[in-house]
């Protein structure tokens, strides 16, 4: 520009020129910008509109307009909405997001009722920013889009130190349970509550024997602040729908309902003489699993569960609740047992008519429940077991002539995985399979370099001094490349050992090819 | 003795392109499965396909090919679905490469699909626009399909209101 070249800087002390001269150079360049912004306005005009066109006939011919709005809905139903969370909610999470979007979408979103019926609400807000009614208006305006649809509700419990201001919760502060639960409660299909020890509103909702016309689920995990609050609850009095139940509360007492139509239950820290009682009424169990504690009460009568698929018990107690009683699950395929504590043990009363038990575990520290073993698994409920996993802690230790019962197809002559964890040592075992003469060690679960439980590479296995390299049926969570070398040092020409396959599981190994996981 | 011979079938679409397909085939599309149970004597005259243009055609026949022979999903099965919305986004290796497509073909995929009733080929598409709307704000999905903000100045107060309950607003 002419201005700059005249080398006249603008900032320097007033300049020692022809002033006249710069004001007439100024006013013609004001013209002269003016007279062109003149000839832009329209130009840019013009271009904006084009910029709107390009834009709306884009949008016009868009290719998702030629979805009609059922499709739509069929594109909604995809979204995940597993229990998204309502309060706060997140712009970019469904069903919110396409709400937002545009009228049409809005309209199919809100014309979808399933998408609506299940979110996540806390049964604490914050008074400093949420209002009681605002959130209340807003959750019922959240479940009335949800139309007939059975509810599905999760209240995530909150620990944070500010929630503990709950202890001395005044009356006008947010209460979901008051507010949304009881009143929708006719409507609720699933229900997750877990209420933190601060809520002062716990005993007051288990006594309240809502209408749960549609209940179905029941998650419910609570502790109470008082003891004497401490009482059998009445929650579940009107649910005649209920079918799985999750509970895990420090009381002795159970829920006052209807066990026979529970298909699925999992009872925590629940006491051994009320869970028998429980578990003889649930005539239509499928699926059980439960932790136990207490000595007191033993049952000595039968428990018939026809429908029984899996069992799956922790007990944290001293002797065995199961010692007098006859267990008969015609179906069980499933049965796991862990034995946490010292002092107890399992009876073969467990597996005696269990006729179709495809699997067992067992997961002891405790001398006496290894020592029953052999007793159990010669029960004619053990004839049918694919697969044995068995799991010792130090004091327990598996002994010799079971393992080469187990070996030898003495026992368990279904067996196709068994995977053994803990003693006898590695070297007990390596003897153990040279007297036995398995033929191979093989395994389904070959040693893979890409397993996420194997540190080192295939080269680590190549560099010990054999001709052929296959097996690695060796289950490598806990085995070190030197202890790995060490067994297939001692099994010796047995072992072969070859480049790694990825692992399959054939639908039925012939009988002689037992698989054996050790370590 | 020799195996019978699969029977073909032919179709026209609306651009009078045509296809000659083996009838099993054909009839992952319960429309044209239908068409063909009501036909009794065989006829040469192709079946015409009036909402499905020849490439669409194309890319649903290798859909089809490919998954011959599958058990097809009974309208109960379909209903469970709709009832329990226990449905995955999952999609198969083999389905997801069929389906990078451009937006125009993928939207056309899934109106064919609902036109000649092929659930699965429907439940491809439609899952994948679900995914393609996965975690986007309303402002990304607006961008992402050419979609212009219509909403009345009541709309916009009412998502601004709701827009309060938003942790990202």
């Amino acid at each position: 520009m002419a201005f700059r070249e005249s080398g006249i800087s603008p900032n320097t002390e007033f300049p020692d020129v022809n002033q006249e001269e710069l004001r007439e150079l100024l006013e013609d360049a004001i013209s002269k910008a003016s007279r062109l912004e003149a000839q832009i306005a329209p130009l840019q005009s013009i271009y904006t509109g084009l910029l709107e066109a390009v834009t709306y006939y884009k949008a016009a011919l868009a290719p998702w307009k030629h979805l009609p709005n059922e499709l739509l809905q069929r594109v909604f139903l995809f979204l995940p909405l597993d229990h998204p969370p309502c309060i706060p909610f997140s712009r970019r999470a469904a069903p919110i997001q396409v709400t937002q979007v545009c009228a049409r979408w809005r309209e199919v979103a809100f014309a979808t009722p399933s998408i609506w019926q299940k979110f996540k609400c806390p049964i604490y807000l914050n008074p400093d920013t949420y209002r009681k009614e605002d959130a209340i208006a807003f959750l019922n305006l959240w479940i009335s889009r949800a139309g007939t649809r059975p509810l599905s509700i999760i209240t995530p419990c909150l620990l944070d130190s500010s929630a503990e201001e709950w202890m001395e919760a005044s009356p006008h502060k947010f209460n979901l349970i008051k507010h949304i639960i009881l009143p929708h409660s006719s409507r609720i299909g699933e229900l997750t509550v877990r209420l933190p020890y601060y809520y002062p509103h716990t005993g007051a909702f288990l006594h309240s024997s809502p209408d749960f016309a549609l209940l179905e689920k029941l998650v419910l995990w609570y502790t109470l602040p008082s003891i004497g609050q401490d009482e059998p609850n009445a929650l579940c009095k009107n649910a005649p729908r209920l079918k799985h139940l999750e509970f895990e509360a420090p009381v002795d007492r159970l829920i006052q309902l209807n066990w026979a139509t529970i298909t699925d239950v999992h009872l925590r820290g629940c006491h051994a003489h009320i869970f028998l009682s429980a578990l003889r009424e649930m005539t239509t169990l499928r699926h059980c699993r439960a932790s136990l504690y207490s000595t007191m009460g033993w049952e000595t009568t039968d428990i018939t569960l026809p429908s029984l698929l899996s069992f799956d018990i922790d007990m944290d107690m001293h002797g065995n609740p199961f010692e007098n009683v006859q267990f008969i699950f015609p179906k069980l395929e499933r049965l796991s047992i862990n034995i946490p504590e010292r002092w107890t043990h399992v009876s073969t009363s467990i597996l005696q008519y269990a006729s179709s038990l495809r699997e067992f575990h067992l997961e002891s520290r405790d001398r006496r429940s290894v020592r029953s073993l052999r007793q159990v698994l010669e029960a004619s409920g053990a004839s049918k077991i694919t697969d044995l996993s068995v799991k010792f802690y130090p004091e327990a230790t598996l002994d010799k002539q079971t393992l080469q019962a187990i070996g030898s197809g003495q026992i368990l002559p279904q067996l196709r995985n068994f995977i053994c964890e803990g003693p006898p040592s590695i070297k007990q075992l390596a003897e153990l399979f040279n007297k036995k003469g398995f033929a191979t060690l093989d395994s389904n679960r070959s040693l893979s370099p890409t397993s996420s439980d194997y540190k080192g590479d295939q080269s680590d296995v190549s560099s010990v001094p054999f001709e052929r390299v296959k097996i690695l049926s060796c289950r490598p969570r806990y085995m070190t490349d030197s202890r790995l070398c060490e067994i297939i040092s001692q099994v010796g020409d047995r072992l072969v050992l070859e480049p790694y396959q990825p692992p399959r599981r054939p639908p039925g190994l012939a009988p002689e090819q037992r698989s054996l996981d050790i370590d | 003795m020799a195996a019978p011979a699969t029977q073909q079938i032919k179709i026209r679409c609306n651009d009078e392109k045509e296809f000659t397909v083996d009838r099993d085939v054909l009839e992952r599309s319960v429309l044209i499965k239908n068409m063909l149970e009501d036909v009794t004597e065989q006829q040469d005259a192709p079946i015409p396909l009036p909402n499905v243009s020849g490439p669409v055609m194309a890319k649903v026949l290798e859909y089809c090919t490919h998954h011959r022979g599958e058990p097809l999903p009974s309208a109960d099965t379909e209903q469970s679905q709709d009832e329990t919305r226990k449905r995955t986004t999952d999609i198969s290796e083999w389905d997801q490469k069929f389906i990078t497509v451009d937006q125009e073909m993928l939207f056309e995929i899934i109106l064919a699909a609902n036109y000649l009733d092929i659930k699965s080929l429907l439940d491809v598409g439609c899952k994948t626009v679900a995914n393609m709307i996965k975690g986007k704000t309303p402002e990304e999905i607006r961008k992402l399909f050419n979609i212009v903000n219509d909403f009345t100045p009541e709309e916009e107060a009412q998502i601004k209101k709701e827009n309060e309950w938003a942790e990202d607003r």
